[in-house]
C-alpha cells in the first residue's frame, strides 16, 4: 500500500511539464544511440551528464535513466530492418528478426518485440516498486562491514560474469580499484598518487574515463571499417498472427520474468537475459529448428527480457547504492554529483526522488512504444548516415562533452588516454566494464573497510562476525571458486574442441 | 575460398619470415606487452604507497589500503602474463587491424591532438573545423569536407556554448 501511494506522489512529480520534456528528452536520445551502431547508452549517459549540472536533480536523473532504458527499444529496429544491432542486448533479435523481415514480416517483428518491451519494462517497473521499499529496509541494518562485504560480492560477480577469462577480469578489476585510489584519502584526507598535479587531486573523473573507455574506443574501432549499411526492409502489419498469439505471449511472459531476475544480480549486462531468453525459448519450442529462419518468440522473448532487465537492475542501485551495469555505475555517478547518496537512506530521506524517478519510468516507456511503432522506419533511416560521417560528429561530441566537465583541456586529455587504453583492452578481450564499476565502488569499499577495521579496534575480524556480512562473503567465495572451476573446465572443452 | 587461405597462410609465413620492422610488430605477443605495462603500473603504485602511512591516529593510514591492493596487482599483473604467452596468445599481426585501418584509427587520433595542442590558442571554431577536416578530407571533396566540417562546428558550439552555457573558448 505504501509503495502504491509512493507511486501517486511519484507521478505527480513526473508529470510537470519539466520532467515530462526531459523524460522525453532522455527516451529520445536513448532511443537515437539504440539506433546509431557504435554508441551505447553508456557512452550518451557519461556525456550528458555534465550538462545535467544546472537541472534540478530528479529531472537529471530522470533524463539520464531515460537514456538507459531508451537504448534497449532503438537497438531493435536496426537489428530487424537492416540486420545491424544498434547495441549488444539487441544481437541476438538479428538471427530471427532480420529473417522476419526478409519473409516481408518486418513490422509484425518490430511489433512483438515493442510490445514485449513495454510489458517486461512496465513489469519490471512495478516489481521495483514492490520489491525496493522492502528490500531498502532491510539494507538499514548494513553497516561498514555489511556494504564492505556486499561491494565484495558485486566485485566477484563482475569479475566471475564478465569476458570470458577471470584473469582478464581481474586485470579490469585491479585497473579499475587502482585508479580509485587516486587523490585524496577518503579518510585522513591526504593527498596520494597525484604527482603533484592539482587536476588530480579529486582523482579522475568517472565521466571521461568512461566516455573514453566506452565512445572513443568505439570510434576507433568503428574507423577501422567504413563499411556503408544495407537498405532497411519494408514494414508490414504491426501484429501477429492469431496464431501466434499464445507462444508470443508465452515469450513476453518468460522473458519479464526472466530480464528482471538476472537485473538483480551485480555484474551482469542486458545481453546476458536477451541471450538466455533465446535458448529458453528454442529448447521449449517444439519446432526448435524454425529459430534463426524467422522464428516470432525468438524476438518477443529477448527483447522483453533485456528491457525487464532494465527495472530489475535499478533495485540493486536504489536500495543498495551498488551498480550492477557500466551505464548504472555511470548513473550512480551521476546521483553523487547531485549530491544524493543511492543506498537504503535515499528511500527514506528523499522518497519524492526515488518515486518521482520510477514513475518518470512508466511514462518513459509509453513514450517509447509510441516512438516505436509508427516511426520505426523513420529511425532505420538515421542508421543509415555513414560511418565516416557519424563517427567525427560523435568525436566532436565526445570531446567537447569530457570538456564541460571541468572547462578544462586535461580531461579531454585523459578522454584521449582511455580511448587508447579501451581500444587495445577490446583488441585483447579485456573486458571494460569492471573498470568502471570497481572505479566507481573502489572509494567506497576503501571507506567501508577503513571504518570497519577502525570499529573493531585495527582488526578485519568484524567482516566474519557479522552474520550478514558472513553469509555475503561465502556467498562470494562460491561465486570465485565457481567461476574459476567453469573457466577451467571450458578451457579443457575449448582443448578438447581443438582435438576434435 | 581454399585458395583464399592458401594465400593467406603463404603471406603470413611470408611475414614471419621477414625481418622488417613491420612483421617484427606482426610477430609481437600484444598480451605480453599490455600484461608488462600493467605489471609496471601496479609496481609504480605499490612502491609509491610506501611513502604514505600505513598506520594513523585514527587506524588504518591513507598507504594501507592502496599499498594491499597494488601487492595483489602485481600478482594478477604476473598471473596475466603467464595467461597471455600460455594460454591464449594475442599476436599483433591477428588482433589489430591492417594498415590502412589502422591509418583511420591514427587519423582520429592525431586530429585529437592537433584539437588539444589549438583549442587555446586559436579558439573551438578553428580548432574543431580543423579536427573535423582532417577526418573527413580522404572521404570527400575538399570543398564538401571543409563546408562539413565548419558547419558541424558551427552547429556544436551554437548548441553547446547558447543552449547548454558551456564556456568553449
Amino acid at each position: 500500500m505504501d509503495s502504491l501511494m509512493g507511486l501517486w506522489s511519484g507521478f505527480e512529480v513526473a508529470m510537470t511539464w519539466q520532467n515530462l520534456l526531459y523524460c522525453l528528452i532522455g527516451v529520445t536520445v536513448g532511443q537515437l544511440v539504440g539506433v546509431l551502431p557504435g554508441i551505447g547508452p553508456t557512452t550518451a549517459t557519461a556525456l550528458l551528464i555534465p550538462l545535467t549540472y544546472g537541472m534540478a536533480p530528479v529531472s537529471a536523473i530522470i533524463m539520464l535513466s531515460g537514456i538507459y532504458y531508451g537504448g534497449m527499444y532503438g537497438g531493435t529496429i536496426t537489428s530487424v530492418l537492416i540486420n545491424t544491432p544498434g547495441e549488444a542486448a539487441s544481437v541476438i533479435t538479428c538471427l530471427d528478426g532480420h529473417e522476419m523481415a526478409k519473409q516481408g514480416r518486418a513490422g509484425v517483428a518490430l511489433g512483438v518485440a515493442a510490445i514485449g518491451s513495454f510489458i517486461g519494462g512496465i513489469a519490471s517497473i512495478l516489481g521495483l516498486a514492490l520489491i525496493g521499499p522492502p528490500l531498502a529496509e532491510f539494507a538499514l541494518r548494513f553497516g561498514p562491514t555489511e556494504m564492505f562485504s556486499l561491494m565484495l560480492f558485486g566485485m566477484t560477480m563482475v569479475v566471475g560474469l564478465m569476458g570470458t577469462s577471470i584473469v582478464r577480469g581481474l586485470v579490469a578489476m585491479f585497473i579499475g580499484l587502482t585508479l580509485s585510489t587516486i587523490g585524496m584519502d577518503p579518510v585522513s584526507g591526504m593527498l596520494r598518487f597525484t604527482f603533484g598535479q592539482p587536476f588530480l587531486i579529486s582523482g579522475l573523473d568517472l565521466v571521461t574515463i568512461s566516455m573514453g573507455l566506452f565512445g572513443l574506443s568505439e570510434i576507433f574501432l568503428g574507423m577501422e571499417n567504413l563499411t556503408a549499411v544495407g537498405k532497411p526492409e519494408k514494414l508490414s502489419s504491426l501484429f501477429p498472427k492469431k496464431e501466434e498469439l499464445k507462444s508470443t505471449g508465452g515469450a513476453i511472459a518468460r522473458g519479464t520474468g526472466l530480464g528482471f531476475l538476472i537485473g538483480l544480480i551485480p555484474g551482469t549486462s542486458s545481453a546476458i537475459p536477451a541471450l538466455i531468453s533465446y535458448s529458453l525459448e528454442k529448447r521449449l519450442s517444439k519446432t526448435p529448428g524454425r529459430f534463426g529462419k524467422g522464428a516470432i518468440e525468438g524476438v518477443a522473448g529477448p527483447e522483453t527480457a533485456n528491457n525487464s532487465y532494465c527495472g530489475g537492475a535499478m533495485i540493486p542501485l536504489l536500495t543498495l547504492g551498488i551498480p550492477s551495469s557500466p551505464t548504472i555505475a555511470i548513473l550512480l555517478g551521476a546521483f553523487i554529483m547531485h549530491g544524493l547518496t543511492p543506498g537504503p537512506i535515499l528511500f527514506t530521506q528523499d522518497p519524492t526522488f526515488v518515486w518521482g524517478v520510477i514513475a518518470s519510468m512508466f511514462i518513459g516507456n509509453l513514450l517509447l512504444v509510441v516512438m516505436n511503432l509508427p516511426l520505426a522506419g523513420w529511425w532505420a533511416k538515421i542508421a543509415m548516415i555513414p560511418a565516416k560521417l557519424l563517427y567525427p560528429i560523435v568525436l566532436i561530441v565526445c570531446i567537447v562533452g569530457a570538456y564541460t566537465v571541468s572547462n578544462d583541456l586535461w580531461d579531454v586529455g585523459v578522454m584521449l588516454v582511455f580511448g587508447v587504453v579501451g581500444y587495445v583492452m577490446k583488441k585483447i578481450d579485456i573486458p571494460m566494464a569492471p573498470i568502471v564499476l570497481t572505479y566507481v565502488l573502489g572509494t567506497m569499499m576503501e571507506k567501508a573497510l577503513l571504518q570497519s577495521v577502525k570499529m573493531n579496534n585495527g582488526s578485519l575480524i568484524g567482516l566474519v562476525q557479522s552474520p550478514i556480512s558472513l553469509a555475503i562473503l561465502i556467498l562470494a567465495a562460491i561465486v570465485l571458486v565457481g567461476s574459476v572451476l567453469a573457466e577451467i573446465k571450458n578451457k579443457k572443452a575449448a582443448i578438447a574442441g581443438d582435438v576434435d | 575460398m581454399i585458395e583464399n587461405e592458401k594465400a593467406a597462410e603463404k603471406a603470413d609465413e611470408k611475414a614471419a619470415g621477414e625481418k622488417t620492422l613491420s612483421a617484427w610488430v606482426k610477430r609481437q605477443n600484444a598480451g605480453l606487452w599490455f600484461g608488462l605495462c600493467f605489471l609496471a603500473f601496479s609496481v609504480l603504485f605499490f612502491r609509491l604507497s610506501f611513502d604514505l602511512p600505513y598506520q594513523s591516529r585514527l587506524g588504518a593510514g591513507p598507504g594501507m589500503y592502496p599499498r594491499w591492493l597494488s601487492g595483489i596487482a602485481i600478482g594478477v599483473a604476473l598471473l596475466y602474463i603467464w595467461q597471455s604467452c600460455t594460454v591464449q596468445v594475442f599476436r599483433v599481426g591477428d588482433s589489430f587491424p591492417g594498415r590502412r585501418a589502422l591509418y583511420n584509427v591514427a587519423e582520429i587520433f592525431f586530429s585529437c591532438l592537433v584539437f588539444l595542442m589549438l583549442l587555446n590558442s586559436v579558439g573551438f571554431i578553428v580548432a574543431g573545423s580543423l579536427l573535423l577536416f582532417i577526418t573527413f578530407a580522404r572521404h570527400y571533396r575538399v570543398w564538401l569536407a571543409v563546408a562539413l566540417s565548419i558547419g558541424i562546428t558551427l552547429v556544436c558550439y551554437l548548441v553547446f556554448k547558447v543552449c547548454f552555457s558551456v564556456p568553449l573558448p
